[in-house]
Order: structure tokens, then sequence, then C-alpha cells
């Protein structure tokens, strides 16, 4: 009997035993999976992460790019933009545009930070109660959605009140132990789908720890709900760090967007018209928390296949007339 | 039945691990809670004032959990304690007061939001591709991803402040009386709120319009709209008695989440707005140290946002037969 | 046509002649226009339906009988359109129909019975809102009247009529599959399309659906478009069977020749592939290779990668037409039409 291409094909599926072995293959295939690499192929994404991209060298070579202290004061109070001070200065006479760049570092690192804490726990938290189940999910998930339904940001407010140490550590902290519900609550379900997959299977039959599994075989099967997660966490931070700021909950003395604003507001830039010390900082959160979103909207599309058909899912489909007659003439060509 | 009293008994149990987070914090700082609660009080009450208030707090003599019982048994009574800032008004009547502002500014905005969003994601996923899909949802998205605050400094600045299409801030004119029966006070309400109530629909639309078009999607594709079709049934039955109304089952379920954030960006705008509600008295009990009225509120929200959830619960039970 | 439906209002007569087909596919091509490429699901498909007729259509999954079955009443959803050819429905073209013609048509002469039943019914609709509210789409009737037929149809498809105001999710899936069909007799359909009506259910329920299905049809007399990729049940329940591979007809032929003297190489093979219900014991076997990958088909006939007996040189080159080859019968192959040429040379 003749065997074609196709049949060639219908290889059998590789033997269950040999995945644990190629681990650098697998490891390799977790941190660089098939989505991972569309991303920059998908134009919202690839957008997103460039705006990120230069928010993050902005902060990172902020010295280099304003060289002036952004909290000494080097102008008159409230001087409109000009070439000297390209976004004017504040009230106390410093120099905006020195604010905005500096104060960059602050709030992506918060921003980071508490995102990735935020994931860590709502990891730990969501993949346990999702993989042991029984009365350790009941208690983890009765935990999940408490955190969930009490409202976080007046107890965001409270605490940080009460702690009496403002700050970006303190923010971090806070913000942390409040906002991981959300992550554990998306993971855990998509744990409990894991859980019966044939792989999981197989290596609990193989006799795998339960840590391990969860580790190694349903971790990397999730990370672009991870990411995504993570990066909606970092969103929810950045947006709630410059709101806490904003209503004098963080460090005035230090320099971030939220404390930009927190000045504004207090030395009435509105009612002064001093356009200039408001606008940039809310325009550089609003960019961050727009890119943020864009890589998220990117990741929906790339792992939800159903989002990204473009074509309308209009109940009625209407022959193709225009179409036919394409058709008929490729036929007839 | 099981679900509704079940879902009950679970918005108990997270009503007591918020009086529970409201009797610990003080006892978890650094420092001697009572000194910096009632810092404020001393010189302004009587010693048996005082005690009292001791009592309310649950700062008895005694184990941790007298403490407790004591602080239970004050909760029960409704005592919240004595505002620091509106001194000596009951904690209870600030936010009495306060709670009616948020409620008819906050509630009403979101309940617009919210359905007019879910209906805009019916549309959405119905027409893909077409106006609300491509146009309205990345706007609305785009402004969902924003500092709420900002936006809504940014509204004051550009419409109140510049263009003078609405008023600067407050509930009302701040020269009228309070008096629902007059026309005139109730206008200047509906004034005031307008902008705020803009602001917080424009900013929080954006989350309940992907969500829906996003489950659309999903029912969309689902066997039983196939059969609908093929029925010959009109479109707007097939789109909301077969689509919409399974579409929504997961909005309702995920109402909890969703509220957090809304209500969090919508007590900013009150504050943004110098609005008399939660958020601006919160703020105002942040500023003044008022540790009482800020439990108070931290307390009363959850209970707020509870019973919206209830609410939305039994929405559920009426939409989908197998809640019942 | 006699109904034992006694809420007179929501009957119609019929008029087709009988000899005369109720539904003619003529040349229709269905493409799927992905990312990938443009698949062509369906391709140059022509068959009949004549009036309480079953027409079976089998073949692997992917082969593009759903496809067909979802075009003759126009579900196809985007990315799927229908670009070529006609379908006509007791003479008028029901491609041609404008939206509101076409929700007219729908259920009233073709009413679908899709693969699974624990989907086809709205979960938050009771079962008596589906059923009535066809009929009251389509008939000028009250909404007691509208129930009464309800309750009779319950009957006839063997549930309580009591049972009216359940919930889908209170009915076993085979409860749930009769309550479909009921809705599917609702306006006494001419034709209904059951694409894989059993597929989902446990053999000892198929066996009472089908069982079910046979007794409703020769009560009520519709044809049935039986889809299915059991070949072992079309051949006990069809009046004729068209085996499909790669989006094209390869065999058409009343059931009876089919099953005894399968021609196409195709056939042959998924006939041994299928355990027969009753009929002689034999080894069973299954077909070698893949379904070919659509959006690049194989040159020639596209079953010829997988064919043990293709004729080399000819099969991978020239693609094989549907010819006629005994009354009522055809087979797209050329090693069927050279015996053809053979015989008649005889």
């Amino acid at each position: 009997m003749e065997r074609t291409e196709t049949t060639k094909s219908t290889s059998p599926a590789i033997p269950l035993q040999s995945r644990p072995i190629n681990l650098p293959g697998r490891i390799l295939g977790a941190i660089f999976p098939a989505w991972l690499r569309g991303i920059l192929r998908n134009r919202k994404a690839a957008l997103g992460v460039s705006i990120l991209t230069a928010f993050v060298l902005i902060g990172i070579f902020a010295p280099v790019i304003a060289p002036v202290n952004p909290t000494r004061m080097i102008g008159r109070p409230h001087e409109a933009p000009s070439a000297e001070h390209l976004l004017g200065t504040t009230r106390q006479g410093q120099d905006v545009f020195a604010q905005i760049v500096h104060g960059t570092r602050t709030s992506l690192t918060v921003g980071f930070l508490t995102g990735t804490v935020v994931m860590v726990i709502a990891i730990v938290m969501g993949l346990t109660a999702g993989y042991l189940g029984g009365w350790v999910d009941e208690v983890l998930s009765l935990i999940t959605n408490v955190a969930l339904i009490i409202p976080s940001l007046p107890l965001i407010i409270v605490v940080s009140r009460w702690i009496e140490r403002p700050g970006p550590e303190t923010i971090v902290l806070v913000l942390s132990l409040v906002s991981w519900a959300y992550g554990a609550r998306v993971l855990r379900s998509q744990t409990l789908v894991l859980r019966n997959a044939d792989f999981v299977a197989a290596a609990r039959v193989v006799g795998e720890p339960a840590w391990r599994i969860i580790l190694f075989e349903i971790l990397p099967n999730m990370t672009s709900l991870v990411v995504s997660s993570w990066i909606g966490a970092v969103l929810y931070a950045v947006l709630t760090q410059a709101a806490l700021e904003f209503i004098g909950l963080g460090n005035p003395n230090m320099v971030t967007w939220g404390t930009i604003l927190f000045w504004a507001q207090n030395n009435a830039a509105l009612l002064t018209n001093a356009w200039w010390t408001f606008i940039p900082p809310g325009v550089c959160i609003a960019l961050v928390g727009f890119s943020l979103t864009l890589i998220n909207y990117g990741i929906d599309e790339i792992t939800n296949p159903r989002l990204r058909t473009e074509a309308g899912l209009s109940p009625t489909p209407v022959k193709k007339r225009k179409a036919a007659r394409r058709t008929e003439e490729r036929l007839s060509a | 039945m099981r679900f509704l009293l079940r879902r009950l008994g679970f918005y108990l149990i997270a009503l007591l691990v918020a009086v529970t987070i409201n009797f610990l914090i003080p006892r978890m700082m650094a420092g001697d809670p009572v000194q910096i609660m009632f810092a404020r009080f001393q010189g302004r009450l009587s010693p048996e004032s005082m005690e009292s208030l001791y009592q309310t707090f649950g700062f008895v003599r005694g184990p941790l959990h007298e403490q407790y019982a004591a602080y239970m048994s004050s909760l029960l009574q409704g005592n919240l304690g004595i505002s620091v800032a509106f001194f000596p008004v009951p904690v209870a009547q600030v936010i009495g007061s306060a709670l009616a502002w948020t409620l008819r500014l906050v509630g009403l905005a979101t309940i617009i939001s919210f359905t007019g969003g879910t209906l805009l994601g019916v549309i959405a996923a119905w027409r893909r591709g077409g106006f609300v899909d491509t146009i309205v949802l990345p706007i609305t998205g785009i402004l969902n991803s924003f500092p709420y605050f900002w936006l809504a400094m940014l509204a004051l600045y550009i419409f109140a402040l510049h263009l003078g299409w609405f008023p600067l801030g407050q509930a009302a004119d701040t020269d009228l009386i309070q008096d629902w029966s007059d026309p005139v006070y109730v206008m200047s309400v509906i004034q005031h709120m307008l902008l705020p109530a803009i602001t917080i629909v424009v900013t929080s639309v954006g989350g309940w319009l992907l969500g829906m078009r996003n489950n659309m999607i999903g029912v969309l594709a689902e066997d039983y709209i196939t059969l609908a079709q093929a029925k010959g049934l009109p479109d707007t039955r097939v789109m909301l008695t077969y689509a919409a109304r399974n579409a929504i089952l997961p909005s309702l379920t995920g109402f909890a989440m969703s509220l957090g954030f809304v209500l969090g960006g919508a007590l900013l705008t009150e504050i943004v707005f110098s609005y008399p509600g939660m958020g601006f008295t919160l703020l105002n009990a942040v500023n003044t140290r008022d540790y009482p009225l800020m439990q108070g509120i931290f307390l009363i929200i959850t209970v707020a946002v509870l019973v919206a959830n209830l609410i939305a619960d039994m929405a559920y039970v009426m939409l989908d037969p197998r809640a019942r | 046509m006699s109904s034992i439906f006694t809420t007179q209002s929501i009957q119609k007569t019929r008029s087709h002649a009988l000899d005369r087909p109720l539904l003619e596919v003529r040349n229709l091509e269905v493409e799927y226009w992905t990312r990938r490429g443009t698949v062509r699901a369906v391709d140059d498909v022509s068959f009949d339906i004549y009036p309480n007729e079953v027409v079976g259509l089998a073949g692997e999954s992917g082969c593009g009988k759903s496809t067909i079955a979802h075009a003759i009443t126009r579900l196809l959803k985007p990315p799927a359109y229908i670009v070529g050819g006609e379908i006509k429905f007791a003479g008028q073209d029901i491609l041609e129909m404008e939206e509101d013609e076409l929700r007219g048509f729908r259920w009233e002469h073709v009413a679908i019975v899709l693969q699974s039943a624990m989907n086809s019914l709205n979960p938050v609709l009771s079962i008596r809102e589906q059923i009535t509210d066809v009929i009251r789409t389509h008939r000028q009737v009250s909404k007691k009247e509208a129930t009464e037929r309800a309750r009779e149809l319950l009957q006839v498809v063997g549930i309580d009529p009591n049972r009216i105001n359940s919930y889908p999710h209170q009915l076993s899936g085979g409860m749930r599959q009769r309550v479909v069909i009921a809705i599917a007799l609702a306006l006494n359909p001419e034709l209904i399309i059951m694409d894989e009506p059993t597929t989902a259910l446990d053999v000892v329920v198929q066996k009472q659906i089908i069982q079910e299905i046979q007794s409703l049809r020769e009560r009520f007399g519709f044809s049935i478009l039986f889809i299915t990729h059991d070949l072992s049940l079309l051949v006990e329940f069809s009046d004729r069977i068209g085996i499909m591979y790669a989006g094209k007809i390869v065999e058409i032929a009343p059931a009876a020749e089919i099953f005894a003297a399968p021609k196409h190489p195709y056939t042959e093979r998924l006939m041994n592939s299928f355990p027969t219900i009753s009929g002689p014991r034999q080894t069973l076997m299954g077909i070698p290779g893949s379904p070919p990958d659509l959006v690049s088909p194989p040159s020639g006939c596209r079953f010829h990668p997988r064919c043990p007996v293709k004729i080399e040189g000819v099969c991978e080159q020239i693609s094989p037409q549907l010819l006629a080859i005994g009354p009522n019968r055809m087979a797209a192959c050329h090693l069927v039409a050279e015996e053809v040429a053979d015989e008649q040379q005889n």
C-alpha cells in the first residue's frame, strides 16, 4: 500500500513519559510560548509594549533626561511652559518636566512591584485552591470572595491613614494585601479546567507531588492568563497609587505623578489656570494605563480566537453575490 | 431559594470580616491606639463621655475577645461613635446624609452605566465590526484605563470652569436651603449632579460594555442561537431573549468585582467635585484624622456594596431558572 | 395531509406534487474565508430530496455535511459564505430570498434538529416558551391556543404534557432531544434536517429516538435530510444515501444498493469501518490516513492519497465527475467510470 504525505502526518502522539525529560525545551516553551512570540505581531499589543518601553526608559534614564533637581525651586511660581521650563513650574517654582521625568521612576516601580507581589499571592491562593479542591478550596475561595467583595479603595484609605508612614513602601504593602483576590479567582477557575487535563492526570499517575504538578504542569500552561492578570494588577496599582497620593495619603515630599497632582489640587491649579501642573502627570498615568490595557487586549485576541474573528457575527449571512461572481470569474478564467 | 440563602450567608460572613478588620486595624498598629484614636477628643468630652466612647470601640479592660464582644454589642445598637470633624455629631448621623447623596449620585450613575454598557455590549456583539464595536468600544475601553479622578478634574476644568456649562462642584447651590419640595432646589441638585454623574458613567461604561460584548460573542456561538434563528424568530427576540438573557448572567455573577472598581472611581469623583457624599466625607475624615468617622464610612460602604450584590443575585435568580 | 392535531388554526395544507423534488440543491459551493486561506468546504454539490423521502448524508467529520445542513436554511455564519449554486425549495431559490422572506420560510417549510440536544435549547426559557414562540411568530394564534398545541406536540413525542413548564436543565438528554423534535414538528414542515441528532445520546436512547422519528414520519409524512457519520444507522433508516468526502459527494444511491454493493472505494472503506446493527459479522477496518487539509486539498480526486486502488497517473491529476452508473445511482470515481464504460462496450 502506498503511504503518502497525508498519512505520515498522523504519527502517533509523543509518548507521555518522554515529556518531562525535555525540560529545557519545556521551560523555554513556557517562557516564550507561541502567544508571547505573537504579541509583537499583534498591532494593539505592539503599540502598548512600545509606549510602556518608552516610559520604562524614561524612568531608568531620568537623571540624564532631566538633570534638574525636581524638588528644588528653580523659577518663579506657576510659570507657564517655556523653552527654559518645558512644562512650566509649580506653585513652589519647581520644574514640572523634571518632576514628571523623575516621577516616572517611582510610579512605575510601585506599579510593577505591587503587580508582582499581587500575582504571587494570587498564584499561591488560586492554584492551591483550584488544584487541591475539597475543603482547602472551600476555605481559600471563601477568603478570596470576601476579599473581592469588600470595597478595596475605602479599606486601603483607612489602613493607609492608620499606618501613619506614608510612602511608596506603605502603598505597595497595603495594595498588595488588598487587591490580590481578582487574580486568585481568575487563576482558580483556569486551574479547575486544567486539573482534569490528560497531562495532569498522567503526572498524577506517575506520582508527582502536588506542588510539582502545580508549578511545572499547570502553571506553565496558563502563562497568558498569569501575564494578563499581572498586567491588570500593575494597571490597578498604578491608578490606585496615583489616587492615594492625590488624596494626600502618599509622601508629599516625594516626587511621583500622584503627588504632583496632589500639589496641583492643593495649590488651586484648576482655578489659577495652571493647566501644565495637572495635565501632564494625568496624561502620563493615562498613557501607561492605556499601554497596559492595549497589551491585555492583544493577549486576549491572541489567546481567544473567537474574539479575533473580524467578520461580523451578524446571524443572517447573506449570500455574497460579489464573491460568487468573483469565484465564477476565477473559475472561467 | 437555596441559592439566595447561601449568598445571604456569604454576605453575613463578609460583613463579619469587615467588622473584624475594623476592630483589628487600630489594635494592629504600632503605638497606643486609644491615644491615636481619641487624642483629638481630649478636653472636648467629659470623662464619662470619653469612657463610653472607649466602650463603643471595645477599648475595655480585658482580653481581646471581651473587647471584641463590647465592640460588637455597641455596633449592633447602631452606635458608630462620635465624629471628630463634625464634633459632637454622631458618626451615624454624618454618614446618613453623606450616604443619601452618594446613593443618589453614584447609585444612579452606576445603574445608567450598567444598563447602558450592557445594551451597548449586546449591540457591539450583534453587529461585529459595526459602529459600537469599532468606535464606541475602543474609546470607552481607553477611558476605562484612565485615572478617574484625573478625568473628573479635566471635566471640571473644561466644562465647568472654562465653558461654564456646569456648576463648580457641591451638591446644590450653597445659597439655597435644603428643601426637597422647592423646585428651585431640586433643579439645582440635578444641575450639580449632571457633570459628576456623566463623568462616572463615561469612565465606567467601558467595563460593562466589554464584558457584555465578550459574553455575547460566546453565547452567539451556541446551538440554541442557531436554532432560534432557524425558527425564523424576529431578530430582536433572538438578540434579547435568547442571546442577551444568557449573556448577562456572568455579568451579574461578576457584579461584586466590577462594582468594587466602579465604586472606587466614583468616590474619587466625589472628592474632585466636592460632592458631599461618602467619598468626600471620607477624604475629610482622612485629613482631620477622624478615625471613628473613617471606620464608620468603611463599614457602611461595605454594607451598601453587599446590599447591591444581593440585588444583583436576586436579578440573577429571576433570569436563570437553574439558580432557583 | 392529515393531522391529528385538534388545534385547527395551526394546521396547513400541503399541495406539493409527490413526483417533483421538494428540495433541489444544485452546484452548491460554500467557502470558509480564514486567515490560513480559503477553504472550499462544500464543492459543487448537487442532490434532490423528494416529498416523504429520507436522504442520508454520511462522511467523516469535516467533510462538509453539516455545512450543507446549515447552508440549506442559510444559517452559516461568517467566515462561511455561500459562494455559488442554487438551493431550491418547491421551485423557489432560498439563496435569493430577502431577510423577511427567509424568516417566514424558516421552520414553516424546513425545520432543523441540531447535533447536541444539550445545547439546542435555551437554558433560561421554559420549554413551553420555546415551543410557543415559534408558533406565535408564524401563526396568528392566541397564547392559549399555542400552549394547547405545545401540549399536543409534547404528547406526540412521548413527553408528559404536564412537564410543559419545565426548563431544559430539568430534563434528561433524551427528553431534551424529544423536545427539540417537538419544536421541529410545531409547524408541520415539509422537510426536517437532522444534523447528527443522536450523537450526544447514549445507545439505548439513540435507538428510541430513531424509532420515534421513524414513526412520526409515517404519521406526518415529512421528508428528512439525515446527517451522520454513522453509516449503519443510515442504511437502516434512509431511502437514499449520499457519501461525502472532502466537500464533495462521491457516491449517491438507494440505501439498499449502497449497502449491498458500494461502488466508490471510499464508500467501501467507510462501510467496512462500522459495525452493522444487523447483518453478517465482518472484520472492521479503519481507513488509513486522515481527511485532507482543505486549505490545500489534494490534486485530482481528493481521495487519491488514501485510495488503495487508485489509477496511477490519472487519479492524482483529473478530478472525477459524478456519473450515473445505474438507475438512480451516481458515483465520482475513475475506476467506476472505466467499469461502466467497459460494460457499455460489451
